[in-house]
C-alpha cells in the first residue's frame, strides 16, 4: 500500500529481554483495515484460548490504524488487545493521546508484548529501536509522577504507564497514556503489571507516508470548514464535554431528584464550577475539539490532568460530593492509582446499599466511611489499589471478589453484565445503542456503541434515520431498523453502531460522538483512499469493519463467552432505585419495555448480525 | 509567525499541515515549526525555512498561531 500503513510490527519478549521488528502479512491489513481489526487478527495468531489473563502467555497487542499520525481530525486512537482479568474476556480497548501517533512515526503499526520481565521494567522505543530499562525506582509510584519522570528522561515522548493498582494486579485497574487518557477498563494494567512492565515509552522521529497529499488536504479542509460552522463549537472549545451540561445533567441526577437538586448540582459541577478549576484544554494529536484538561485545585494550587471534567462531575453527582474541587481531586487520585473510576464508584455505591439495607454495619466496613461523599471512594480506592484489608483484597478481584465476600445473594444490589458494572442505564436515558450494547458486547459494558445518533436523547425518527444512513447502513437494513412495532429497533441498530466503532477504531479515528458526528462513510472511504491509495466501495469497507467485529466475537466465543452471557441486569426490571438509578425500563422514545421486549431485541440483534443463535 | 502557548492545546496540527503541504507526508520532524514539549504544554519555534505560508495559522483549531511579528 502506498501510504498509511508501515507494514511492520514489533514483537517484544519481556522474558528474554529481546525485541524484533518484522513485516506482517499484507492481508491482515487488507482484510481488517488495521488497528482494532488487525489487532484481533494478530491476537488470534499470538494467543491460545483458556490462557490465564495474568500469565506471561497472555499477549498484549497495541495497534495504530492507517490514519493515526496523520492530520485527519481525531485520528489518534489506538487499540490494545488482551484477555482481561475482571471478566475473562478478550478485550480490545481504545486509548488516545500521543502513543499511537508516536508508534506510527517510529515506523510500526503494531506492538506485541509477550512474556514476563524478571524485575520491574520499562521499554523505550525510538524509531524502531528498543531499550529495556530497569524500573524498580518507579515501583509504587503513581501514574502522574511516573509519567512526569519519564517525560524528563525522554523529552518529547508519549508515555503509557500503570500505577500501584496495576502493579498489584487489581482487576479494575487501567493504564493511562500521557497521564490523561485511560486505557483498558477491566484490568489491562493488571496484565501489564503481571508482566512486570511499568511503562511503554515511545518517541517517533519519522512520519506517515500519504498516497495522495493534495486530496487529503482538500478533504481535511472540508472537515475544518464543517467545524467552523458547528453551532456548538464555541461552547465545546471553551468547556469540552461539560459544554453540553444540560444534556448530561439529566442523566447524572440521582433518581427522584427535584429541580432544586438540579440547580444545586449544576452549581457544584456545572460549567461555572469547571471554569474555576480550568487551566487549559489538552488535545490528542490532530484533534480539533479538545476534551482533556489541565486543572488547578484552588485550595492547594496543585496541577492535575483530567480525562474530562465530565468524569469528575459523574463521580461528584453519583456520591454527592461537596464541590468540583473535591470531585476533581478524587478523580485525579483514582487516575494516579490507575483505577477505573466508574467501577470503584459503583463498588462504593454497593457498600452503601449493603449498609442502607442493614446487611453490613460500620464495623464490617473496616473503617471505610459508609456515607456519601468523597471519603468512601478515596478510602476504598487506596485499599483496593494496595489490596489492603479484607475488603481491599476482595474488591481488588473485581465484582466476583466483592460477591464472594458479601454473598452472591447480594448481587441484587449490583448492576452488572458479565461481572462488569454497567456504564449507562436505560431507565435513565432510554435504550439507545450504548445502553443495549452493554448486554451484547463480548467484553462487557463499554462505550463502543456511543458513536450512533442515540447518544443524543430525543431526536425525531427522520433525523435518526438520516444519521444512521451516514454510518454506511444500506436502504434494506434501514428498512428493518426503522419499522413497526418499534419505530427504531435498537437491537438491529446496535449491529451497525458496532461496525461503525470497528471502522473508526480500525482506521484510528476517535469514536466519541463529538468527533464522529463530523464524519460519514463516504468521507471516511475518501480519506482512506487519500492516505493509503486503496480505493474501496463503501459496502466493501463496511464489510471489512464488520469482519473485524465478527472476529472479536469469535475470539470470545472460543473462551466460552458467547450469547449465553448476554444477560440484562435484574435492576433494569425493578422499581427499586439502586446506585441512585431507578424508574421504568424504556426505549429511546420513552415507551416502557418488558424483559420479553429485551429478549426480542436480542434476537433481532443476532438476526441482523447474521447469527441465528449468537 | 507568532505562537500563543496559552491557547495551544498540543494537537500538533501546525506540524502536520506544514509537512503535509510542503513535503507530502505527515511528519512532524520535517515541519518548519518545532514544538518544544514541557509535559503536555508546547512552545513553538519557527525554523528559518518557514516561508510564512500561514497554513499552520489557518488550520490551528484553537487560534494559537497568527501571522505577524
Amino acid at each position: 500500500m502506498e501510504g498509511g500503513y508501515t507494514g511492520r510490527l514489533m514483537v517484544v519478549d519481556l522474558t528474554r529481554g529481546e525485541a524484533s521488528i518484522e513485516g506482517y502479512p499484507e492481508d491482515f491489513a487488507q482484510d481488517f483495515l488495521g488497528g482494532f481489526g488487525t489487532n484481533n487478527r494478530l491476537f488470534s495468531e499470538y494467543s491460545h484460548p483458556g490462557t490465564d489473563p495474568l500469565s506471561p502467555e497472555n499477549p498484549v497487542i497495541l495497534g495504530a490504524g492507517p490514519l493515526v499520525g496523520t492530520m485527519v481530525p481525531g485520528a489518534s486512537r489506538f487499540m490494545a488487545n488482551a484477555r482481561l482479568p475482571l471478566t475473562g474476556a478478550v478485550a480490545s480497548a481504545g486509548g488516545s493521546m500521543g502513543l499511537g501517533a508516536h508508534m506510527k512515526w517510529s515506523g510500526i503499526d503494531h506492538l506485541v508484548l509477550t512474556g514476563r520481565a524478571k524485575e520491574p521494567t520499562l521499554i523505550y522505543i525510538e524509531d524502531g529501536r528498543v531499550e529495556f530499562v530497569p524500573a524498580g525506582l518507579l515501583r509504587g509510584k503513581g501514574i502522574l509522577e511516573t509519567t512526569r519522570t519519564l517525560w524528563g528522561s525522554y523529552p518529547g515522548s508519549s508515555v503509557l504507564a500503570i500505577g500501584p493498582a496495576g502493579e498489584n494486579e487489581v482487576h479494575s485497574s487501567l493504564a493511562m497514556i500521557d497521564a490523561c487518557a485511560t486505557l483498558g477498563r477491566g484490568g489491562l494494567a493488571a496484565v501489564l503489571g503481571s508482566k512486570n512492565l511499568k511503562a511503554v515509552v515511545v518517541k517517533g522521529g519519522g512520519g506517515v507516508k500519504i498516497a495522495n497529499p493534495e486530496r487529503l488536504q482538500e478533504l481535511i479542509k472540508g472537515l475544518h470548514e464543517r467545524l467552523e460552522n458547528f453551532d456548538m463549537r464555541e461552547a465545546a472549545a471553551a468547556l469540552g464535554m461539560i459544554g453540553a451540561w444540560p444534556m448530561y445533567a439529566s442523566q447524572l441526577l440521582p433518581y427522584g431528584s427535584t429541580e432544586e437538586d438540579l440547580r444545586e448540582l449544576t452549581e457544584r459541577f456545572g460549567p461555572q464550577a469547571y471554569l474555576k478549576l480550568k487551566k487549559c484544554r489538552i488535545s490528542c494529536p490532530s484533534c480539533f475539539l479538545a476534551d482533556k484538561d489541565e486543572l488547578v485545585l484552588p485550595s492547594t494550587g496543585e496541577s492535575v490532568y483530567s480525562t474530562s471534567f465530565l468524569n469528575a462531575a459523574i463521580i461528584g453527582c453519583a456520591l454527592m460530593m461537596r464541590d468540583a474541587e473535591e470531585a476533581a481531586s478524587t478523580l485525579a487520585l483514582l487516575d494516579d492509582l490507575g483505577l477505573d473510576f466508574m467501577t470503584l464508584s459503583w463498588q462504593a455505591a454497593f457498600l452503601l446499599e449493603l449498609h442502607e439495607h442493614g446487611i453490613i454495619g460500620v464495623k464490617d466496613a473496616e473503617g471505610i466511611p459508609l456515607a456519601r461523599g468523597a471519603g468512601i471512594l478515596r478510602e476504598l480506592a487506596l485499599r483496593v489499589a494496595e489490596r489492603r484489608g479484607e475488603i481491599g483484597e476482595a474488591f481488588a478481584r473485581g465484582w466476583r471478589g466483592a460477591l464472594e465476600l458479601f454473598g452472591e445473594e447480594n448481587r441484587r444490589y449490583t448492576i452488572l453484565v458479565r461481572n462488569q458494572d454497567c456504564l449507562y442505564d436505560p431507565r435513565v436515558s432510554g435504550l439507545g445503542t450504548m445502553e443495549f450494547e452493554q448486554i451484547v458486547s463480548p467484553r462487557g459494558p463499554t462505550s463502543a456503541s456511543a458513536g450512533s445518533a442515540t447518544y443524543v436523547p430525543g431526536l425525531p425518527e427522520d433525523r435518526l434515520r438520516r444519521l444512521t444512513a451516514r454510518m454506511g447502513v444500506g436502504e434494506e437494513a434501514l428498512g428493518r431498523i426503522f419499522s413497526p412495532p418499534w419505530g427504531m429497533n435498537t437491537g438491529r441498530l446496535t449491529r451497525y453502531s458496532e461496525d461503525w466503532f470497528s471502522l473508526f477504531s480500525s482506521l484510528g479515528i476517535c469514536n466519541r460522538y463529538q468527533i464522529n458526528r463530523f464524519y460519514n462513510a463516504e468521507l471516511i472511504r475518501d480519506l482512506y483512499a487519500a492516505v493509503t491509495g486503496v480505493e474501496l466501495e463503501v459496502g466493501e469497507m463496511m464489510d471489512k469493519a464488520a469482519a473485524g467485529w465478527e472476529l472479536y466475537r469469535e475470539l470470545n466465543d472460543r473462551e466460552g463467552l458467547g450469547r449465553e452471557e448476554d444477560l440484562p441486569p435484574q435492576a433494569w426490571f425493578s422499581d427499586q432505585p439502586l446506585w441512585g438509578r431507578g424508574g421504568r425500563l424504556r426505549d429511546y422514545s420513552g415507551n416502557e419495555l418488558s424483559r420479553e421486549d429485551i429478549l426480542t431485541l436480542l434476537d433481532d440483534y443476532y438476526d441482523e448480525r447474521g447469527r441465528k443463535h449468537g | 509567525m507568532i505562537h500563543s502557548a496559552e491557547k495551544c492545546t498540543g494537537c500538533r496540527t501546525c506540524q502536520l499541515i506544514c509537512s503535509l503541504s510542503h513535503d507530502g507526508e505527515s511528519n512532524p520532524s520535517l515541519a518548519r515549526v518545532i514544538l518544544h514539549a514541557r509535559g503536555l504544554r508546547l512552545q513553538a519555534e519557527f525554523t528559518p525555512d518557514c516561508d510564512e505560508c500561514a497554513r499552520c495559522a489557518r488550520y490551528c483549531p484553537y487560534g494559537a498561531i497568527k501571522k505577524g511579528k
